[in-house]
């Protein structure tokens, strides 16, 4: 019995000794849930960072995206307890750091070369930073397009070049002449999928218009102007006019019904790309940015970089740095780009043969950085709150039962006082 | 007859007092401290600001809106149910051999979560749903009832109705076994029809059973949240916004309010409790069959 004992001791002493000396755990809504390709991409991660750090024990925990993700960073703050780094979205990234969640990164980024501004796209250090304060690395690069099916378009003469349809009335036309009816006069297939019910199924419209969401300063709205007036416009008139969309309902899904044939043209983003290759197969698509409106100078959209950050009272920060290094870095780009199809927000990685490959097995993936560079900046002061103002009077012009000029009034006069009692909080609260 | 006290009785619920104070009391009564300061979990001050939170719910529009809305739901959701519940108890009643069978079937979507329940829902009132595609084969063009602020709360009601007026109807079986046959019997002999019978014996003798199912309904339908939050989200227009979801979104979409949506919940409370004490007020002063 004392020997038995004896020797169970010495196996447990043993294996403590013969696991790696630290846990860095990463908090991250992407998850090997998603698919098969996610699987083998975090499979890949694990691999490669454990072999160059085998001294460390890596931990993804993955957490749905949304409020969830928000309550277990807030409760992981308040036990004292945060994560040693964490994937951020832009949604709430901002509002974490004004509330004192995230850590400066500045000191980390003054010793890393190769994390220096001047690797990244220009669109990406849009986020992430406020001043001399850096609180997040850019690590995945998004934009709005227009994905369409190239068959449906080559089969009703319509050139399919992403940069064909160049202003709106060429959309409308386009999406006029792809739209069919059943013979009771209902939409059988749908031209383009008007899906303007919040802020940023409106936005990249306003920004092809030549509109602006913020001030300068942020603390209030610049929208209520003719640019969004004019968008909003544009979509109710291509629901209820033209009638060249499904109606909208909750629960529909406009990426199925594209991938079911029954769509032409759809909003969808830089990453849907890879979603339709693995659930349609063969399907012939491409993705552009959103024309000109008739106050635009160019084609617009919305691009917004996600990205990496460390909580304040991290336990490992520079453990979690170095990672932060990696991940963010060119061999895991090249990575992310081969398992998941991601672009990322380096410079460099568009200049790569494995861009270039990727580009060949994916051909939709050959216009993101033309599409990701035009687009203008995703509203990051307490956007959850905003879109809430936004959604419902969205949703009136959509059914033709508010004005689109009375619905940017109300939202504006809302919006302003959101973000006014934002900053009077902020002053009296977190500083 | 002197009582000794009973010491290791108190050792025996003490966990559960413990649990439920700890749990339960305080939390409610640290809800209450919370709605009385701005509140957020990672600010370096809450201050304390009174009833701030309370007027700034008072006028918050939506708000307003969404306390209508829940209304709305209540008045037409539970003399929904309880009629259902109590028809189909009484019809069960009378299925004789079928009853268990009936009881099965009425008891099945309570079982069902009511998440799954509201994708039916869904299915059921969309633009090309199975209803409209029912009315299609009668010349009608039915609208799309989730998308219309007119119809899109009756389409939730009618969803939660059919899923909760088996779990009801069962209560109401219980209560109908308890009213002793005689009464019938005695009424018959007097020459009562089945619906003076109904009025005069049934819904008197059922009056304690009516009481607790109606205090249950009008609690659990002012905290009306999953369906709504599946079903349309608040949509369109904000036509079906309830109070609930607005004490989640502020509390838990909305990072750092939680101060005002603690005051939420305690207005919710309220009107909950005088609603409780409205319905106590009417349905048991009086006494019958003393």
């Amino acid at each position: 019995m004392i020997r038995s004992t004896l020797v169970m001791f010495l196996l447990c002493v043993c294996s403590a000794y013969a696991l790696p000396a630290t846990t860095l755990r990463v908090w991250d809504w992407w998850s090997p849930a998603e698919g098969e390709k996610m699987t083998a991409y975090f499979r890949g991660v694990h691999e490669t960072y454990t072999a160059a750090n085998p001294d460390v024990d890596i931990r993804f925990q993955h957490i749905p995206f949304g409020p969830q993700y928000i309550q277990k960073i807030m409760a992981s703050m308040a036990a004292k307890r945060p994560p040693d780094c964490l994937h951020a979205s832009i949604i709430w990234a901002n509002d974490l750091y004004e509330r004192g969640v995230l850590m400066d990164l500045r000191p980390f980024l003054e010793r890393t070369p190769e994390m220096a501004d001047s690797v990244w796209l220009p669109a990406a250090l849009r986020y992430g930073r406020d001043g001399k304060y850096i609180y997040g690395i850019p690590f995945e690069h998004d934009a709005s397009t227009i994905v369409y099916n190239l068959d449906m378009f080559e089969k009703a003469g319509i050139p399919t070049d992403p940069d064909a349809l160049s202003t709106w009335e060429d959309l409308r036309q386009a999406a006029i002449k792809l739209t069919r009816y059943d013979a009771a006069g209902q939409v059988v297939q749908a031209g383009f999928m008007v899906s303007a019910v919040d802020l940023s199924g409106n936005l990249p419209w306003m920004y092809a218009n030549g509109g602006k969401f913020y001030m300068p300063d942020l603390r209030r709205t610049a929208f209520n102007d003719t640019p969004m007036l004019e968008a909003m416009q544009f979509m109710q008139d291509l629901q209820n006019k033209d009638k060249v969309s499904f109606p909208i309902t909750s629960d529909r899904q406009d990426m199925q019904l594209f991938m079911q044939g029954k769509v032409a043209m759809f909003v969808g983003g830089t990453w849907t790309g890879h979603m339709i290759e693995e659930n349609a197969p063969g399907l012939r698509f491409r993705m552009t940015s959103f024309p000109r409106g008739p106050h635009g100078t160019g084609r617009g959209g919305m691009t917004w970089t996600n990205m990496m950050c460390i909580p304040k009272g991290a336990k490992n920060p520079e453990l979690a740095w170095k990672f932060i290094v990696y991940y963010c870095g060119m061999q895991n780009a090249m990575w992310k780009l081969t398992a998941v199809d991601r672009n990322s927000p380096l410079v460099a990685s568009y200049d790569t043969p494995q861009w270039r490959d990727a580009v060949r097995d994916h051909p939709s993936l050959e216009n993101v950085p033309a599409i990701s560079e035009v687009g203008g900046l995703y509203p990051v002061v307490r956007f959850t709150e905003i879109d809430s103002v936004f959604q419902p009077l969205c949703q009136g012009v959509m059914l033709n039962t508010l004005k689109p000029a009375d619905a940017l009034s109300k939202a504006q006069a809302k919006i302003d006082d959101i973000l006014a009692q934002y900053y009077q909080q902020l002053e009296e609260s977190y500083r | 007859m002197k009582r000794t006290p009973q010491y290791p009785a108190y050792l025996f619920v003490a966990p559960a007092c413990i649990l439920i104070l700890a749990f339960s009391l305080v939390a409610i009564a640290y809800s209450f401290w919370i709605s009385l300061h701005r509140y957020d979990v990672l600010a370096l001050h809450n201050p304390f600001v009174g009833l701030d939170n309370y007027r700034a719910v008072f006028s918050d529009e939506v708000f307003r809106l969404s306390l209508l809305n829940t209304s709305y739901y209540v008045l037409m959701s539970v003399p929904a149910i309880l009629c259902g519940a109590i028809a189909l108890a009484l019809l069960a009643d009378k299925a004789g051999r079928g009853a268990p069978l009936v009881k099965v079937i009425y008891f099945i979507p309570s079982m069902t979560p009511t998440v799954v329940v509201s994708l039916l829902g869904i299915w059921l009132w969309r633009g090309d749903g199975a209803l409209n595609q029912l009315l299609a084969m009668v010349g009608i063009h039915g609208p799309n009832w989730l998308q219309n602020s007119r119809t899109a709360m009756p389409a939730i009601v009618v969803t939660t109705t059919w899923q909760v007026v088996g779990y009801y109807m069962v209560i109401f079986m219980a209560g109908l076994s308890d009213i002793p046959k005689m009464y019938y019997e005695a009424a018959t002999i007097d020459g009562a029809g089945p619906i003076s019978k109904f009025w005069h014996i049934t819904i008197p003798l059922l009056r304690n059973t009516l009481v607790f199912v109606t205090a249950m309904l009008i609690i659990g339908s002012y905290q009306v949240f999953t369906q709504v939050y599946i079903m349309t989200n608040g949509g369109p227009e904000n036509s079906t916004e309830v109070m609930q979801a607005q004490v989640f979104r502020n509390a838990f979409q909305f990072v750092g309010k939680m101060g005002y949506a603690a005051a939420m919940a305690w207005v919710m409370f309220a009107v909950i409790a005088a609603f409780i004490a409205l319905q106590m007020k009417f349905m048991r002063s009086r006494k019958l069959y003393d």
